[in-house]
């Protein structure tokens, strides 16, 4: 068993608390069983990255082949393409779709109206429940040449914008689309936290004589800090992941300059036709990737404000 | 004494939900009964006697669900034919692949499955390489309908030491041909007629009549609302019976001057390129030709907005389309509507479609199982190819599914009652017969009619399956390649000002992107396989 918190006990005071907290470290237990044999276990299987992979010697038996995989990867000019691509649009996703739900949920946090509020929550948070293959098609409806949005151009004498073939209009679309998507769902967090706050202290900050905008500014935000920070951790460590159904549904060829990701691009080129080793190689690339931005981002978010998520 | 008790139920069901993680990783063996068959246990060397217990087979496809259906007829007769209980194996069109890779991963693999086979290349050939499968070709003496289905794939057998690891299931069973074609240009016939148009038998008729679509408001709104032709699926793909009346392609091999040589390099993809440029520029073609989902494509066919598509044509889609004119234009006989262009008579004066092998998905039989289970396998097979099972799999049992009348047969049941027997399934270990239409298919002459006027043009891919060296070529380098064909191709048709220097452009892109080592490997192993 694993001690508990960052301060080392000695193993009599490890046993007293186990036997202390007998119930709590028997709810535990499932947990941690959970991640040795679905987590810890299956790890050894990444070794395959740096094999040749026999199925009939299975895992540990099939020959090492060193970087050859990884070699293979890092020698195609596209691949490197599609690495930026991800990170610029990963970027782009976090600077305009992470502040969102923060700044919608402080918005309705205000709102005083119940049956109001309680309403927009719920229109807000809908669209999460739609899959991309849907919104792609609704997308298509609105843009496309004959859409709706190019027949109000038309309509007042402009030319029709070729929104879904445009590299420049690519990455915006699939930032926008997502925040429209994801934005209600993300609030549902950070309203939590806000029902959480004392209200002692807004009414001992207007007895002060704080007004609505400094009652944000030095009480919701500081209260929604820990976890703005907690997420924003998180979503560094996906910084590799390019949200593949949206992307595979959005795209096409006229785009892939711009909006080409490595989840999609390896789709294509066809890893999944049984080259385990390759894909692996991949995956475990962009795992390694994660983890230390993940760390760096986790320490960098400690040393300014001491909340990190571990 | 209360709180003792209720730790007494939390530790209970703490324990539980404990052990049920544990048992849940073992529980996978339990869905999947692969009989006995072991990756590592060595052929039994116990003379094989026929004993008077049924042989287990699990056989693996995406489609036997309910196969084994107590009250099924065709199930019931071939295990009492053969001395043999199948157990089917299935999983879902979406997810079999993957299925089949983790039972085979894990050391389970069917005794009988089916596969993409060679069309899968890097697993097909480490399968062989780890003698996973059984070489059918070594045993085609002693099943004489087995060894007569391998001998119209020969070409297969060159790409792997000259044996079959895999029996193809054909897709038209005894035409002998190589290549079959399921496609075909589909045209707007009330358009036609309104315009006073013929359908189009050269690729100069196809564009005059595109543009007469395009630009002679075929449709009657007085409204510049049309398009000539449309396409799917990335844009360039549906393109080839295009191409092909360029007498060139974007994915296959000429032979020059006794070298081969890519087609997508040669100045006739150049000319085929400025064809669909010019069709582009002068909004002739859909200019979302490379956004529309192949359903999309349909509707815009359907509804009025374009006036030519390529795509799939056989009894299933004909009907389909059919269906669905009926249901847009409830007043008009469909056949009015719409028809078939065929192969268009290209710029050389010859017909050109390149047409697929004559099958797309293979059977294979375990390495690894005892000598009693591979005769049962083998004769399964067999029996299946035999003339007798392809007649029990068409049109069922005599009495019971069909009555006799000398050479007359006539069914007992009606189509979905047929169908209710899903071991009717089982045909596809070998076979799709797509060229076996019942008498009862609607619209029948139709079809037969439109599957000949791509399907007698078709012809093989001269290079199929070439059998190139991992070592000697990295295999994701062609997919690398035919991924930039895809997405400059497009480009060109819809950005270029001028297509021969951009064409010689990405010539040279291509080339530079392990074009050039592409070639040199397809010459060596194309000369290595004597083609």
């Amino acid at each position: 068993m694993a001690t508990i918190g960052a301060k080392a006990v000695a193993g009599k005071d490890v046993r007293r608390r186990i036997v202390k907290y007998k119930m709590l470290y028997l709810m535990l237990l499932p947990a941690v069983a959970f991640l040795i044999i679905f987590s810890y276990i299956p790890m050894y299987g990444a070794s395959i990255a740096f094999k040749e992979f026999w199925i009939t010697k299975g895992i540990l038996g099939s020959p090492w082949v060193g970087f050859k995989h990884f070699e293979q990867i890092f020698a195609t000019d596209k691949f490197w393409q599609v690495f930026t691509n991800t990170i610029e649009i990963n970027l782009m996703r976090l600077l305009f779709g992470f502040p969102a739900p923060i700044i919608l949920a402080i918005l309705l946090n205000e709102v005083r109206h119940r049956i109001f509020k309680r309403s927009i929550q719920t229109i807000i948070y809908l669209p999460h429940f739609i899959s991309w293959v849907t919104i792609s098609g609704i997308l298509f409806a609105l843009l496309s040449n004959e859409g709706l949005v190019n027949s109000i151009i038309v309509l007042f004498g402009g030319d029709p914008v070729n929104f879904l073939t445009s590299n420049s209009m690519f990455r915006p679309l699939l930032v926008i689309s997502g925040i429209w998507k994801e934005v209600g769902w993300g609030t549902i967090i950070f309203l939590a936290a806000l029902s959480g706050v004392n209200p002692d202290l807004y009414e001992a900050s207007v007895i002060d004589g704080a007004n609505r905008w400094k009652q944000i500014v030095h009480i919701t935000l500081p209260s929604l800090l820990p976890i703005i920070s907690i997420l924003l951790i998180l979503n560094f460590g996906s910084m590799m992941s390019g949200g593949f159904d949206q992307v595979f549904n959005m795209y096409n060829p006229m785009v892939y300059e711009s909006g080409d990701v490595i989840d999609t691009y390896v789709y294509r080129i066809g890893l999944t036709q049984g080259q385990y080793s390759m894909a692996t190689a991949i995956g475990l690339f962009l795992n390694v990737i994660n983890f230390v931005l993940l760390i760096a981002v986790n320490s960098a978010a400690k040393k300014m404000n001491g909340h990190g998520i571990y | 004494m209360l709180n003792r008790k209720k730790g007494l139920i939390l530790l209970l069901a703490v324990v539980l939900l404990f052990v049920g993680i544990i048992a849940g990783c073992g529980s996978n063996n339990e869905k999947n009964e692969a009989g006995e068959s072991s990756s590592t246990a060595s052929p039994s060397s116990k003379p094989v006697v026929e004993n008077t217990k049924p042989v287990e087979l699990s056989v693996f496809s995406w489609m036997f669900e309910g196969a084994d259906s107590q009250d099924s007829q065709i199930y019931k007769y071939l295990q009492e034919k053969l001395n043999i209980r199948l157990k089917p194996i299935t999983a879902s069109w979406n997810d079999w692949e993957e299925k089949l890779n983790v039972m085979i991963a894990s050391g389970e693999m069917p005794d009988v499955f089916v596969s993409y086979g060679v069309d899968r290349p890097v697993q097909y050939r480490q399968w062989i390489k780890e003698s996973m499968l059984l070489p059918l070709s070594d045993y085609s003496e002693q099943y004489p309908n087995i060894k007569a289905s391998l001998a119209n794939f020969e070409h297969l057998a060159k790409t792997t030491d000259n044996k079959h690891y895999a029996l193809p299931i054909f897709n038209e069973s005894g035409s002998g041909k190589m290549a079959v074609s399921g496609h075909n240009i589909l045209i707007r016939k009330d358009w036609l007629d309104k315009l006073n148009l013929e359908v189009p038998k050269t690729i100069d008729e196809f564009y005059a009549v595109a543009k007469a679509f395009a630009e002679g408001d075929p449709d009657g709104n007085n409204k510049k609302d049309t398009y000539g032709y449309s396409s799917s699926a990335g844009g360039i793909w549906w393109q080839y019976p295009l191409f092909n009346a360029f007498d060139t392609s974007t994915d296959r091999w000429e032979k020059k001057d006794g070298q081969w040589a890519p087609e997508v390099l040669s100045d006739e993809t150049r000319d085929g390129l400025s064809f669909l440029n010019q069709l582009y520029k002068e909004k002739i073609l859909d200019p979302e030709f490379m956004l529309n989902t192949d359903d999309q494509k349909i509707e815009k066919f359907i509804t009025g907005k374009v006036g030519i598509m390529i795509h799939n044509a056989n009894a299933t889609f004909y009907n389909d389309f059919y269906d669905k004119f009926k249901q847009a234009y409830p007043n008009a006989d469909p056949k009015s509507i719409f028809t078939w262009v065929g192969t268009l008579v290209g710029k050389t004066g010859a017909q050109r479609m390149d047409g697929f092998n004559n099958f797309w998905a293979e059977t294979s039989i375990n390495a690894n199982i005892s000598d009693e289970k591979k005769k049962k396998a083998l004769e399964l097979l067999d029996y299946l190819l035999s003339s007798e099972g392809q007649q029990l799999m068409m049109n069922g049992i005599e009495g019971v599914h069909y009555s006799k009348d000398g050479d007359k047969i006539t069914p007992l049941m009606t189509d979905e009652e047929k169908g209710k027997d899903k071991a009717f399934s089982l045909k596809a270990l070998v076979s799709w017969n797509s060229d076996f239409l019942a008498d009862s298919t609607p619209n029948k002459e139709d079809i037969v009619a439109m599957a000949k006027s791509t399907g007698d043009f078709a012809v093989p891919n001269p290079l199929a399956y070439l059998n190139i060296n991992p070592e000697e070529l990295d295999p994701s380098i062609p997919s690398q390649l035919n991924d930039l064909v895809n997405e400059k191709f497009v480009k060109i048709i819809v950005e270029s000002k001028d297509v021969p220097a951009d064409f010689a452009s990405f010539k040279e892109e291509w080339l530079s992107k392990g074009g050039t080592k592409v070639i040199e490997a397809t010459n060596k192993q194309a000369q290595a396989e004597g083609r």
